[in-house]
């Protein structure tokens, strides 16, 4: 980045004290302790899991860790969100520059149709195309992750104020710089929203993927349907359901802080 | 110096700016003045070049726009809209400090011309400087636009209808900001608005724009005692027309030399508005005439105002 861009003047932190009693209080901790727990010490659930479900000879699941899930759950959710982020970015930027203009109606257009399709009719249709196991899955979860950060992005940098565009055209900014100083950090904000829902809706849908063999904290719930094990259910939606509450929590951190001026 | 040339811009068949030639002289306060539409607004932009021009020439200091760099010329010239358009994410230090670090000036005096600005404005360092934009009022965001388009310190700055959006009070005090810093600095500032009052009280020249093409160009005394035609007569006249005819003459040049009268003191660099309105509240028909130090010159009389 270009010189100028650090060593920004900026508002004074609060005091040390005051920011400890802010992560005590805050839910987010809490929450992410319990899944941590929960991912680590599942088997210690037995007792619990036995007494709710008195007829499953095998309350919990066992056949893979549910750090093993996790572990690939995240990488699953984290290499396609990656790839959605750099494919949906570049195409926002694309279209709202002089160059792309022109492909700004068909790229909105494919945006919006692109979410009226269910993600799992996208990982129906890759199997036959790529085949069982975490490609597909992968593939499927790029797809359609690109698309609220493609039409968050072009949104984004159309909020950009005309008056704050002027000025800084007018006060000589070239191109790249203004597209960097001004323009990205303005839309950011809307922008990170684009890639909070992403990647909170691949985090739901990865779980899909273990129906075509990736391994998932999906897998718990598949496995559990097929075989009438209510508590495999229980304990992968509830790991699930942690996961994609934790990463949301933590977007709103990583969105507040990209809104100063605004806090 | 600013010289327009022959200058031409058209929006698909209708020229907006007409075979516009203008000479601003340096240390000019020159205003662009005339009813939406007369082009005075992509006349200022084709000087830093966010308009380009379609036929004719702009030269800056005897060199052609077109032949330095957008970027390097726009540095060089203080920008101000009525939108004013400080950046939302910086702090108004921040914002001021916009073209020095365009310029890459070194930190140390980035701040402290940041610092000198504050003051200049008359803003409070301590409590702004900190602040985001939407934390001001309308008429300090204008204050801190107007710092950053002074903040490199350019020969030149543009104003696009600058005070058009505040309230009287603040458009007041902000008119009477730019003249002063205008008479201290001796910048050459082009001047873009639709009022007719605020182009005669700020400007040393003032040209009046109608439907792209220029109309007259002149001091606002000449263009107040010899308009050019009917289209300007309008413009100017009203019925304010003769208050704003005592409005661009100086006490001192009404000046009585005789002894010294009771009443409150105008000082000789007042307009014989400001005399007039002086004398009907006091309820006077002469008053005394003082300069800065208290130094008696001599009167100002009702009956004089009226005189040609």
């Amino acid at each position: 980045m270009p010189a100028g861009t650090t060593d920004r003047i900026l508002p004074t932190a609060p005091a040390e004290g005051q920011r400890r009693a802010a992560v005590l209080a805050s839910p987010l901790v809490w929450l992410a302790l319990a899944l941590v727990a929960l991912v680590l010490f599942m088997p210690a659930t037995e007792p619990l899991f036995r007494a709710l479900f008195p007829e499953l000879a095998r309350p919990v699941y066992t056949r893979a860790s549910f750090l093993a899930l996790a572990v690939s759950h995240i990488g699953l959710v984290a290499a396609s969100s990656l790839a959605a982020v750099v494919a949906g970015l570049a195409a926002g930027l694309f279209v709202t520059r002089r160059a792309g203009r022109e492909f700004l109606p068909i790229v909105q257009a494919i945006a919006a149709i692109g979410q009226t399709f269910p993600p799992v009719a996208v990982l129906a249709i890759s199997v036959p195309l790529i085949g069982y196991g975490a490609a597909p899955t992968l593939v499927a979860l790029t797809l359609y992750g690109v698309l609220p950060i493609l039409g968050n992005t072009i949104a984004g940098l159309e909020t950009v104020s005309p008056a704050a565009r002027e000025a800084a055209r007018g006060m000589g900014f070239p191109p790249l710089r203004r597209l960097l100083e001004v323009e990205l950090p303005l839309a950011a904000p809307v922008i990170m929203a684009g890639i909070r829902t992403s990647v909170i809706i691949n985090i739901g849908t990865a779980t899909v993927g273990s129906t075509v063999g990736a391994l998932s904290l999906g897998s718990p719930i598949i496995e559990g349907l097929s075989g009438n094990n209510t508590a495999y259910v229980v304990q992968g939606a509830v790991v699930v359901g942690l996961l994609a509450i934790v990463t949301d929590l933590l977007f709103e951190r990583l969105e507040r802080r990209l809104t100063p001026g605004r806090r | 110096m600013i010289e327009l040339t022959r200058v031409t811009k058209r929006y698909g068949d209708k020229a907006v700016v007409d075979d516009l030639s203008l000479t601003v002289a340096r240390g000019a306060f020159f205003v662009l003045v005339g009813p939406s539409g007369s082009g005075k607004s992509t006349t200022l932009k084709m000087i830093n070049r966010l308009v380009g021009i379609d036929a004719g020439a702009i030269a800056v200091d005897g060199r052609n726009v077109r032949d330095m760099p957008a970027e390097a010329l726009r540095r060089g010239m203080g920008y101000v809209i009525q939108s004013i358009g400080l950046f939302p994410h910086w702090t108004v230090a921040d914002n001021i400090a916009t073209v020095p670090r365009l310029l890459r000036w070194p930190e140390a005096r980035v701040r402290a011309r940041v610092a000198e600005l504050i003051a200049l404005l008359q803003l409070d360092a301590a409590e702004v400087a900190r602040k985001y934009p939407h934390e001001l009022s309308g008429g300090q965001q204008q204050r801190i636009g107007v710092a950053r388009a002074l903040a490199a310190d350019p020969g030149i700055v543009l104003m696009d209808e600058p005070f058009g959006a505040l309230d009287p009070i603040t458009r007041d005090a902000l008119q009477g900001e730019i003249a002063r810093i205008h008479a201290a600095t001796e910048k050459t500032i082009v001047f873009v608005t639709h009022d007719m009052d605020e182009a005669l009280r700020l400007g040393t020249e003032i040209a009046i724009l109608d439907q792209g093409r220029l109309v007259q160009c002149g001091s606002p005394a000449d263009i107040l005692r010899s308009p050019a035609n009917d289209f300007v007569r309008t413009f100017v006249g009203g019925a304010d027309f003769g208050l704003r005819l005592l409005g661009v003459t100086r006490v001192r040049d009404r000046l009585r030399p005789n002894g010294a009268l009771a009443g409150p003191p105008v000082s000789p660099d007042a307009s014989l508005k400001e005399a007039l309105s002086l004398m009907i509240a006091s309820r006077r028909d002469a008053l005394p005439v003082r300069d800065g130090a208290g130094r008696s010159l001599g009167a100002v009389h009702l009956a004089d105002l009226a005189r040609a």
